[in-house]
């Protein structure tokens, strides 16, 4: 039987958050709240900094054959149709919050191939905002009504096809 | 219920007795309810045998995809104690189902097949010869049919009306049927036909089967079995039981196993009478006095696996102490692809834990300085975590 490893993605679009092998992996899988306790830290790499909180109920534990390249660079990967794949668009998206909207931009003036769901994970306020924002087939971007209080969040941006990005971005009234 | 109790009057004969009507229905109805106070009393309802719902994949003239089901046949027990006998298979109705005008506005809601038994007095054109001068039948027609629910309606089956110990199989005067479920379908109402078939909902909600109210149950051969397929995700079985057996011989064995391809049981835990204990894979658990040990690999951010049997509950409340050592992971990493000869260097930059909280950042340079080298990245660290039980 092939070694196994955990997969923490982000349950909407499939992105990985975290990775994890278990060489004893008796009593099942476990699910995200026993992996990630209240949240799962993503951080400023350089500063280490804690940068988003993702609360398990947003996250889903899959077991996959284990990778080594999946181990090590875990975030730069996202689950389809079960196998991990490395998305294959350029760039990282990009999110805005002005005029009462939340907008998410496809890098390099990318066109949406198909309609696009994408989810934005905004952090930063008196409590986290979760919001899905689709971008039309052909298009460059896609917005949703948000209002938030003016000021400065840090927004986790997943768009299928494009690795997830973190970013900090001023909300504008 | 009467003054003595409930004592139910059994017909008795004796010679030259002119025997009426009520006496032999007496036999009959004192059978029927006997059966039933059996079925009830000693009994769990469910599916006995067959009943399973089973799918053909079909498609309209405009090419819209939909299933025929049809009900195998089979033997349930409702909860009145009442038999359900579905004699030959039977095709699930989609006018039935469009006259119960249970559907919602939801493709992927899971509606419930239910099976209801009822007695109908047939019609003159089908009835048995009518006695003399009463004008009343002769036969009550045992009726079992198909019949579906809301999404809700499983809930409803846990919430029934007691039934009386004396009623007779089918319950009280004037209670509805009690269904027996089978699975569920998915509806189209576009196309007013069935377009899935499944034996559990999305909660996991399945039929119910048969089984035995007891207190003890008594081997007379001296090995006493249990018995369960093995069964996938889904339900269906994959071949092979697990087996539990009390075996009375070499002075009282405990046995817990899975057969093989010839049936024979291969314990995987064995207790002799003695207390000894044999089991051929891993203890796991908080075992007093023990330790238990998890190792692995662990990304950034998240916390250190526990080991098997070993839960945050048993932390909280001070039963286990937890010991974890950490060290960077080293590996390939999913970077761009460099030019031959060149490779991509790992420097950690941190690698510590903190309440059992992975904190590990890791710096890559490629040795040619291409694929945006260096970069600075969440990384993976080896773990040993151990946790020790107290005693």
């Amino acid at each position: 039987m092939a070694a196994k490893m955990d997969v923490i993605t982000f349950t909407a679009t499939g992105h990985v958050m975290a990775a994890d092998v278990r060489q004893d992996t008796g009593g099942g899988s476990p699910d995200a709240a026993t992996l990630v306790g209240t949240g799962l830290l993503l951080r400023d790499p350089f500063t280490g900094d804690t940068r988003i909180t993702l609360p398990p109920d947003r996250l889903s534990v899959t077991s996959i054959d284990l990778r080594e390249d999946v181990l090590m660079t875990a975030q730069r990967f996202a689950i389809v149709d079960g196998l991990p794949e490395v998305p294959a668009g350029n760039g990282l998206p990009a999110v805005a919050l002005a005029g009462g909207q939340v907008r998410v931009t496809l890098p390099g003036g990318d066109l949406a191939a198909d309609d696009l769901e994408t989810w934005v994970y905004i952090d930063g306020g008196v409590q986290p905002v979760v919001q899905q924002v689709g971008i039309a087939k052909a298009a460059n971007s896609g917005a949703e009504p948000l209002s938030l209080t003016a000021g400065n969040y840090r927004a986790l941006v997943l768009v299928p096809g494009y690795l997830m990005a973190i970013q900090d971005v001023v909300a504008a009234p | 219920m009467s003054a003595d109790g409930g004592a139910a009057a059994r017909p008795t004969f004796y010679e030259g007795q002119i025997i009426a009507a009520a006496d032999l229905n007496g036999i009959v109805d004192n059978a029927r309810i006997a059966l039933a106070q059996h079925e009830r009393g000693l009994h769990l309802p469910g599916i006995a045998s067959g009943l399973k719902l089973s799918g053909t994949d079909r498609h309209t003239n405009s090419g819209a995809k939909y299933v025929d089901v049809v009900a195998s046949p089979g033997l349930a027990v409702d909860r009145t104690g009442r038999h359900l006998v579905l004699a030959a298979s039977a095709r699930l109705s989609e006018d039935t189902f469009d006259a119960l005008s249970v559907a919602i506005n939801d493709k992927a809601a899971w509606y419930p097949v239910f099976l209801i038994g009822r007695d109908e007095v047939p019609s003159a054109a089908t009835a048995a010869p009518i006695a003399c001068g009463t004008g009343a039948p002769t036969r009550m027609n045992e009726v079992t049919e198909l019949t579906f629910g809301g999404v809700e309606a499983v809930a409803d089956l846990e919430s029934q009306p007691a039934i009386d110990v004396t009623a007779p199989p089918g319950g009280n005067v004037g209670d509805d049927p009690s269904p027996v479920l089978l699975g569920f379908v998915q509806w189209d109402s576009s196309i007013r036909h069935f377009t899935a078939v499944a034996l559990k909902n999305d909660d996991g909600v399945g039929p119910a089967y048969v089984g035995v109210r007891a207190d003890e149950v008594r081997a007379q051969s001296g090995l006493l079995a249990l018995r369960s397929p093995k069964i996938d995700d889904k339900g269906n079985p994959v071949g092979g039981n697990v087996v539990v057996e009390l075996d009375g011989a070499d002075d009282g064995n405990l046995r817990f196993g899975t057969e093989n391809a010839s049936g024979e049981v291969v314990p995987v835990l064995t207790v002799t009478s003695k207390g000894d204990l044999t089991v051929t894979g891993k203890i796991s658990g908080a075992i007093g006095g023990g330790v238990q040990i998890q190792t692995g690999q662990a990304f950034d951010g998240m916390l250190l696996p526990l080991p098997a049997g070993i839960t945050d509950a048993q932390m909280s409340a001070g039963n286990i102490t937890v010991q974890a050592h950490v060290s960077p992971h080293y590996g390939n990493p999913a970077l761009q692809t460099l030019a031959a000869g060149n490779y991509w260097q790992m420097t950690p930059l941190e690698c510590r834990v903190v309440d059992r909280r992975v904190y590990c950042r890791v710096r890559w340079v490629s040795t040619n300085g291409a694929g945006g080298s260096p970069i600075v990245m969440p990384g993976a660290c080896d773990y040993t975590v151990m946790a020790f039980t107290a005693k």
